[in-house]
């Protein structure tokens, strides 16, 4: 009896907490994933109006991810179906909790983990956070409270806003890269970039979920003068040796790829390719990586060719267009 | 920084700590209790540490010396004739004083040389090149441990209260080193004093249900002043005091009104943390913060905010300097040609100077702080020189002086006052600080307030709401606390579910409107650097 007085309230103070976190979470989440209903990331999140189960791959990371691919292009061209769910300035955290949250509704056969994410610095608070911040989005969406609408009230949030770009950030601008970094980015060298422990910690989390659910996991490295070099090379193929053995006898593998050193294949022109000075590609780089990037996944990880499916032609056959436009 | 704002201390460290604390015997707490503030320290400090236990040290042998003379001097009273008695109190004070001064001066020493040896240094370089003597020194560059103002001035009490006999000198080292190291004390207060703090400490109470609900709530409270107004106000703030020629009167106004929020909600925010742990583990500390903005005059004030540091003043300096045979001698004097209300008021004032020169001087190594602690002194002074005349005045045309319009008139003049002084605490220099103060007047205008440029300050108009509704909240709980009501109290004679409605009211709060994640920089606890 005394036992049960001790705990009560520590029971009754957590139930209390998850039904006020819960409540508070529906009120401040954005509804949709649009611009005017609050959502900063509303492009990511477009996975969840597609139709459920037609997206084979999913590309995580930061903005070099969703400035290096464009999905549209690639099923166009092979008719794979891939969504990049990257968001700018993510870290490992966000890449590992918008790949659970991919998985509710979507069944893909690769996952590609654009590699510049896994160098972000974090800390365990930031995790613990992300975690949080998926059971209880009010964490992450707490300052909304400023710009409550009220439509905000009453509404469970429910993505329905399908992203012809498929979450690729189009740039028709050009600005060169400097010459300094443009020849000399990839001087061969043995040396690995440090990782933190935590996020070589989060990076096998993410492999460990693709294991689990039968999915094979890419490393790739996407063509930037300004964010990659041979250490950084160097300790991707490394990570990417130890995850695939880790996942021998899974049936699916962890392999990397450097589009950096692959200059004969993906001729990125650091003059003309690049929207702002060798950081990110612009439209035209984008489309010279989805040339060999599209027949090779299709290719390799023989990818279901969709464009005859019926599940595919509304969101993506009849948007084609439609992203020309945009794009 | 670790603060005790942040997720380190409240979510991994605390509960780690209380946890253990409470599987323990109760006799091993004690040596938890020392080794988490030690680690506390090291966190933050690293090897500097060993600063901390220096000090400890010091003060322990020191207490032990001083505890050996006293014993002397007692058996020698014991054995002596009525005539020779005075005589060994005198030889016994002239010892304790040699060995007072040779810990003052170790403890003040570090204390010198590691935060204002640059400033020093700086200054004399200055004068060097004043009168052209073609020299300059080296400026020294050290690294400052947590918190060295705040303990330095807890060792030093330890040695002053042996050395007037209010305290026995402590035999055992480590209960002198866990009353200088106790985790919450360490960077930023209150300056507790040995005799109500370390017993405590050392005997190691247990965790209760009572006084983990109360101490919760109050670091709840805490948090909600830190997370959800100071850092909120932060980014405006910065703002202002960097880029302030840019703006008229009225908003430099505001800066200095949103400071004085700002430090008050942080500090105080701080101290409801600390004590709050400190009720979480059975542990009774000293308030620091007393309603200070329902404060009268300036005086009153200064006995309601940052108490420990005022009461520290008052008790080794100010009455020390007042009652010293000098100041004694020539208040007899004053009070001779001046009467009975200016003629003490010269000598006070001389201990009141060192008082606030001291006062200024303890919150940093800038000519600023110097100012704001001889702006205070003005203050103060001028309050007690125009005393006689307020009253004569307020007699002569019978105004009520408990009028609550008198009251509350009182209060709001002493508010701009501590606002204004605040602005100079704030500024980056006592040069830029004399430049915001001017602007007010040069530049005097209200558009900037009305035109829309307040809210492009890095705060729109929902962060000025959510300020206004906390300060609005504080200010009801510190009202009723004025007039003898405790909040807490009350609420703790309530139902469990209710009791439980209010902690989640307050950590959901926490998590709606705290100043933090995307948009939001960390603030370090602005009174750590002391």
């Amino acid at each position: 009896m005394q036992l049960i007085k001790k705990i009560l309230p520590v029971f009754l103070t957590a139930a209390f907490l998850t039904i006020s976190l819960g409540g508070l979470s529906i009120l401040v989440s954005p509804k949709n994933n649009t611009q005017d209903a609050g959502h900063d990331a509303w492009a990511a999140y477009g996975f969840e109006a597609e139709p459920e189960d037609v997206i084979d791959t999913v590309i995580l990371g930061d903005s070099e991810s969703r400035t290096s691919v464009s999905p549209m292009e690639m099923y166009h061209d092979v008719g794979i179906t891939c969504y990049c769910c990257g968001i700018n300035s993510e870290d490992l955290c966000d890449s590992r909790q918008m790949l659970l949250r991919v998985l509710r509704s979507q069944k893909p056969k690769l996952v590609i983990l654009e590699t510049n994410v896994i160098f972000t610095s974090f800390d365990w608070k930031r995790d613990l956070l992300s975690v949080a911040g998926s059971i209880f989005p009010v964490i992450v969406w707490h300052d909304r409270w400023k710009s409550l609408k009220r439509e905000d009230f009453g509404r469970v949030p429910d993505y329905t806003s399908v992203e012809a770009r498929k979450g690729y950030y189009h740039a028709r601008v050009y600005n060169e890269a400097p010459t300094y970094l443009k020849d000399n980015y990839m001087t061969e060298s043995s040396d690995l970039e440090p990782l933190d422990g935590i996020n070589r910690h989060v990076l096998a989390q993410i492999a460990s979920i693709c294991r689990e659910n039968g999915i094979n996991l890419l490393l790739l490295s996407t063509p930037s003068v300004k964010n990659w070099n041979m250490p950084r090379h160097n300790t991707c193929e490394k990570e990417a040796e130890y995850l695939n053995e880790k996942a021998a006898g899974s049936g699916v593998s962890v392999e990397y790829v450097d589009m950096n050193l692959m200059t004969d294949v993906i001729p990125i022109d650091w003059d003309f390719d690049t929207r702002d000075e060798g950081d990110h590609l612009n439209n035209d780089g984008m489309r010279k990586v989805c040339a060999w990037l599209g027949p090779y996944l299709a290719q390799h990880y023989q990818l279901k060719d969709h464009r005859d499916d019926p599940a595919c032609r509304k969101t993506w056959t009849d948007m084609y267009d439609e992203y020309l436009r945009q794009i | 920084m670790l603060s005790y704002c942040s997720l380190e201390y409240l979510i991994a460290f605390l509960p780690a700590v209380m946890l253990l604390y409470q599987i323990l015997p109760r006799r091993f707490r004690r040596y938890l209790l020392l080794a988490a503030g030690y680690a506390f320290f090291w966190y933050l400090s690293g090897i500097l540490v060993l600063w901390n236990i220096a000090v400890a040290v010091c003060v322990w042998l020191t207490g032990l010396r001083l505890s050996a003379i006293l014993k002397k001097r007692d058996e020698q009273l014991a054995a002596a004739e009525r005539g020779e008695k005075k005589m060994i109190r005198a030889a016994c004070e002239k010892k304790l004083r040699l060995w007072v001064i040779l810990a003052a001066a170790v403890c003040f020493g570090i204390l010198l040389t590691l935060k204002y040896g640059a400033f020093f240094t700086g200054n004399l370089n200055s004068l060097f090149r004043l009168v052209h003597a073609g020299r300059q020194l080296r400026i020294p560059q050290f690294l400052v441990p947590i918190g060295i103002s705040f303990y330095t001035l807890q060792a030093m009490s330890y040695v002053f209260d042996v050395q007037k006999e209010k305290i026995s000198a402590d035999r055992n080292p480590l209960r002198v080193a866990l009353f200088l190291s106790f985790f919450p004390l360490l960077m930023e207060g209150p300056i507790a004093r040995y005799n109500e703090t370390a017993p405590q400490l050392w005997d190691g109470p247990g965790i209760t249900l009572a006084g983990l609900q109360r101490g919760g709530w109050r670091i709840l409270y805490g948090v909600i002043k830190k997370l959800v107004v100071a850092d909120r106000v932060n980014a405006a703030v910065e703002l202002l005091y960097t880029d302030f020629s840019k703006y008229d009167g009225g908003i430099v106004f505001l800066a200095a009104l949103l400071f004085t929020c700002q430090e008050y909600m942080e500090f105080s925010g701080t101290m409801d943390i600390v004590i709050g742990t400190g009720e979480c583990l059975s542990i009774s500390l000293p308030e620091n913060f007393r309603q200070p903005f329902f404060s009268a005059t300036i005086s009153e004030f200064w006995t309601r905010w940052h108490i420990s540091l005022g009461a520290w003043l008052r008790d080794y300096v100010f009455y020390p300097l007042s009652m010293s045979p000098p100041l004694k001698k020539l208040t007899k004097k004053c009070r001779r040609r001046l009467g009975n209300h200016y003629g003490p008021l010269v000598t006070s004032s001389i201990a009141l100077f060192a008082v606030w020169l001291f006062n200024g001087l303890w919150h940093g190594a800038g000519w600023s702080f110097i100012f704001f602690g001889m702006y205070h002194f003005v203050m103060i002074a001028a309050g007690n020189l125009i005393q006689p005349l307020v009253i004569g005045f307020s007699e002569k045309h019978n105004i009520n002086r408990r009028n609550p319009f008198y009251r509350a008139f009182q209060i709001i003049r002493t508010f701009l006052i501590v606002a204004v002084g605040e602005m100079f605490f704030r500024a980056l220099s006592l040069k830029y600080g004399l430049l915001m103060f001017a602007q007010i007047f040069t530049k005097a205008s209200l558009k900037g307030l009305t035109d829309g440029t307040a809210l492009k300050l890095g705060m729109d108009g929902q962060d000025y709401i959510i300020t206004a509704v906390v300060i609005g909240f504080v200010f009801v709980v510190s009202l009723l606390r004025e007039r003898g009501y405790n909040v807490r109290d009350h609420l703790m004679a309530k139902n469990m579910a209710v009791r439980s409605l209010v902690t989640v009211l307050m950590i959901s709060f926490i998590i709606l409107f705290g100043a933090y994640g995307t948009g939001y920089v960390p603030v370090d606890p602005i009174y750590a650097n002391f």
